[in-house]
């Protein structure tokens, strides 16, 4: 089996940082992706075939990918790109198991990086599951690779900064917002961040750009709001949104109806850390960095030696962080691999850490808005499914929980919470919530849905198929 | 906390010690259960889900076997929770004419017994699973039978009946210490307090050892892992268990630590296929290993072509608790009264869990039970 140097998975914007950095030192790099192209989520690039007369259109970041694109295009001679990807196992002994072209196969590493990204936190409420509801995600995804709208009169709720930008992306496709939910106060916190805001021109630069061009689009941008159920014969049709409190408890009275054909749910992002998991390094759980996330040290490298972790992946903070810790990791297994001496990586990483520094005092004040209150997670009945493989309903969920001895591997069993295809991915990050608030619940960790191999859904005709003939070029 | 005391402690919630702690729950004892993991945490989870009896040996194992098919029968009726047993039908594929003479001879073994099976022709066979490979169709051994359970809903179903009857069911509750005082058992200490008793289940699968350690008695039963992969939910494809003929040929490939690899394949209620299997010795390491997930790909696509398309949501592995002749330990054990075996089913106990739970209690509450366990008594190895 072939041995890498440094396997870096996840093109996005933290895994082509550090596969810059650490070629750039002459570390021979590979590096993973699930997708046909490079860019990640943020960096998303339009499908082949699909052309945009305006790129500004796309915004800032996409402008901003393209250069970080370009430089890894640039030194392509220096690192491996392998597309299309996946890496659906981990052993113990620096080894990956790939599926790609068909087949699967093995690639040992050296050192490794993480760098596999998040997705949108799944917030079941009355309706979710009706078709029309989306993800911002998955809407961005659609918007941005595809040029296609989610709908026609689309709403958006959630909360923090990433449902401007979709808004922003919506509008200059050419779509119509009936309005913005955002369910957190900004209004409150803004002057409690000023100090954070403090030299992060960029940041703010870009959020006022978005708002004004929400403000000229007319959209209505509703603070303190939630969406309680979405309703509809087949499709969204209408939404009932109401007013919050400051735990995000939504004050009946204000409750009202408001007509949309589709809605798009961006309540913060979840990390996905199932590769870390599976190679058994040590997390924590923080809510405010999208949940369970591995632990790691200041160069990155989680409680396995030789394994580390950056961007959203490793706790959500957006793309800016990503590409400094990428550009952290990427040095210090460059250095680690005797590529550069110690002392220049030391001065190259002291930069980085600056602007890191500076940008997440900025991320704090946007945290503690967007932090998810307790309101959040009481908007789904006893009816509302809240594992959507299985089918798992509110209710089986609380019924099961009337003995309070069960844990999360229990309600497993006894429900077959998380046991579909996407392996808890959907209903784990708000059942480790619900019972986080449980009277007596272990707060400080309540156990999460394990991920085993394979922990993406794998055809057996790849497994099983010949393996291909081992690749001996570099 | 535990209670104080009580008539009968079992030790583990598997599917034996559930539904030993179910049966004396019904028989009016005062019975408590403690596990250290969750509720249907270990083998009875991770198994093929198979209510088998194709290759119960003749003699005690098949008895055994049939006795439990009652039990899974009468439980079905009982249960108030549905844990999905249904006896569609088990086949043992021959999968290449090399494997015959053993067969032959194997069927020959237990109609002598008393105990006759079915030998159906290649044509036969793809007419009840249309989907196998004609070339890899030898002919199979059938068992109207024969079928499935979903062993986690088995586990839970007892739990919760069990509760209903007075039981007390601890989780996440270990046990540290046996008090035996004048070789009669005295009390269990767990992390969760003692409990004074006088008799001891027990029924920690591949964990036996090391209770029977806590009461100066050598529990000969050693893990063995077993692994197996998960598809989608598909629409109803296959309707027999189907084990390969390969298990019973080779049987021994694997336990000297190697990876062995058979045909095994079930189809859950909810439309997940359940394939494998693997087996190798790893301890108490209950990871599966890329290459056992793409040996069991390989056999299973070779014997079913049509899952080439079909993809596997994850594997999982987990160990049956194996004794030197495949048989399980059940009954008294000499030199310390009150302490009663239930262990070491060797990959069956979802099928022989139930019935054994059976005789456990018929033994501690008549102290005769419905099939002798003579033969299952510790004592076969002592001096080993």
């Amino acid at each position: 089996m072939k041995v890498c140097d440094f396997i870096i998975i996840g093109g996005g914007p933290g895994g082509i940082a550090a596969a810059i950095k650490a070629a750039q030192a002459g570390v021979n790099v590979t590096l993973l992706d699930e997708n046909e192209r490079l860019g990640g989520q943020v960096f998303r690039q339009l499908e082949k075939g699909f052309k945009v007369a305006d790129p500004d259109a796309l915004g800032p970041d996409f402008k901003e990918g393209k250069e970080l694109l370009h430089q890894f295009y640039s030194m392509q001679d220096k690192i491996r790109y392998l597309n299309n990807t996946l890496v659906w196992g981990i052993s113990e002994d620096h080894t990956l198991a790939l599926a790609r072209n068909e087949s699967s196969s093995s690639l040992g590493f050296k050192h490794l990086l993480v760098a596999t990204g998040a997705y949108d936190r799944p917030v079941p409420f009355p309706g979710w599951t009706l078709p029309g509801v989306f993800t911002a995600g998955g809407a961005q995804k659609l918007v941005k690779s595809e040029g296609v709208l989610p709908g026609q009169n689309i709403l958006l709720a959630g909360t923090g900064p990433l449902q401007l930008v979709l808004a922003d992306q919506i509008l200059k496709a050419g779509g119509r917002i009936e309005a913005i939910l955002e369910a957190g106060n900004i209004g409150k916190n803004w002057l409690r961040g000023l100090k954070g805001i403090w030299g992060n021109w960029d940041f703010l630069k870009e959020g006022m750009r978005y708002l004004r061009s929400i403000q000229k689009a007319g959209v209505p941008l509703l603070r303190s709001h939630v969406i309680l159920e979405a309703r509809g014969d087949g499709h969204v049709e209408e939404a009932l949104i109401a007013k919050v409190d400051k735990n995000w408890r939504p004050r009946l009275n204000t409750a009202r109806s408001v007509k949309a054909d589709s809605i798009c749910l961006g309540y913060g992002l979840v990390s996905s850390t199932e590769l870390a998991m599976l190679a058994e390094c040590e997390h924590k759980y923080d809510l405010r960095q999208g949940g369970y996330i591995p632990r790691r040290k200041a160069n990155m490298e989680t409680s396995m030696p030789g394994i580390y972790a950056v961007g959203d992946g490793a706790g959500v903070a957006g793309r800016k962080v990503a590409i400094e810790e990428g550009c952290i990791a990427g040095i210090s297994v460059a250095s680690a691999l005797g590529s550069i001496p110690r002392a220049n990586a030391r001065e190259q990483i002291k930069p980085c850490r600056k602007r890191l520094d500076k940008i997440n005092r900025f991320r704090k004040i946007l945290d503690d808005i967007s932090l998810p209150r307790k309101g959040l997670y009481e908007l789904a009945t006893d009816r509302t499914v809240i594992c959507r493989c299985e089918e798992v309903t509110l209710g089986q969920l609380k019924a099961a929980l009337a003995d309070d001895t069960i844990q999360i591997k229990d309600l497993k069993r006894m429900t077959r919470l998380g046991m579909g295809p996407c392996e808890g991915r959907m209903c784990g990050p708000f059942v480790v919530e619900m019972l986080r608030h449980r009277p007596n619940a272990p707060v400080e960790d309540v156990g999460c849905l394990k991920p085993r191999p394979s922990i993406k859904p794998v055809a057996l005709g790849v497994l099983a198929a010949e393996k291909p003939v081992e690749n001996t070029e570099a | 906390m535990v209670p104080q005391e009580a008539e009968v402690v079992v030790i583990g919630g598997g599917v034996v010690g559930s539904s030993a702690a179910y049966f004396l729950a019904r028989a009016g004892k005062n019975v408590v259960l403690v596990e250290k993991g969750c509720k249907a945490g270990e083998a009875s989870a991770a198994n093929a889900a198979f209510v088998w009896s194709i290759t119960r040996k003749p003699g005690i194992d098949i008895r055994l076997a049939m006795h439990s098919f009652n039990i899974h029968r009468q439980l079905k009726a009982e249960l108030e929770m549905d844990f999905e047993y249904v006896q569609g039908g088990g086949m043992m594929i021959i999968e290449d004419e090399t494997q015959l003479p053993f067969v032959e001879s194997y069927l020959q073994k237990r109609s002598d017994d008393g105990y006759p099976l079915e030998m159906i022709d290649a044509k036969q066979a793809l007419e009840l699973e249309p989907h196998l490979a004609k070339e890899r169709v030898f002919g199979a051994v059938y068992s109207p039978i024969d079928g499935k359970t979903n062993p986690i809903f088995l586990v839970i179903a007892l739990n919760l009946e069990a509760q209903k009857l007075g039981a007390q069911l601890f989780h996440y509750t270990e046990v540290k210490e046996i008090e035996v005082t004048g070789g009669k058992i005295k009390g269990v200490v767990t992390d969760k307090g003692t409990i004074k008793t006088n008799t001891v289940v027990n029924a920690a699968g591949s964990w036996a050892s090391f209770i029977g350690d806590m009461v100066g008695i050598k529990v000969p039963v050693s893990p063995f892992q077993l692994a197996m992969l998960v598809t989608e939910q598909l629409p109803p494809t296959v309707s027999h268990v189907i084990m390969g003929a390969s298990y019973m040929v080779e049987e021994d490939t694997g336990k000297e630590g190697g990876l062995g690899c058979g045909l095994v394949m079930s189809q859950q209620t909810a439309g997940n296929l359940l394939i494998g299997a693997s087996w190798r010795k790893t301890g108490y390491d209950k990871r599966t290993i890329q290459e056992e997930i793409e040996l069991m790909a390989k056999v299973n696509v070779r014997a079913m072509p049509m899952l080439k398309t079909v993809r596997i949501i994850r594997s999982y592995a987990n160990f049956f608790p194996n004794t030197a002749d495949d048989l399980p330990i059940l009954g008294k054990v000499e030199g310390v009264e009150g302490f009663i075996m239930a262990s070491g089913h060797c990959g069956h106990g979802i099928g022989m869990g139930p019935g054994s739970g059976k005789l456990i209690q018929e033994l501690i509450c008549d102290d005769k039970t419905t099939i002798p366990l003579d033969e299952l008594n510790l004592s076969r190895f002592l001096g080993e």
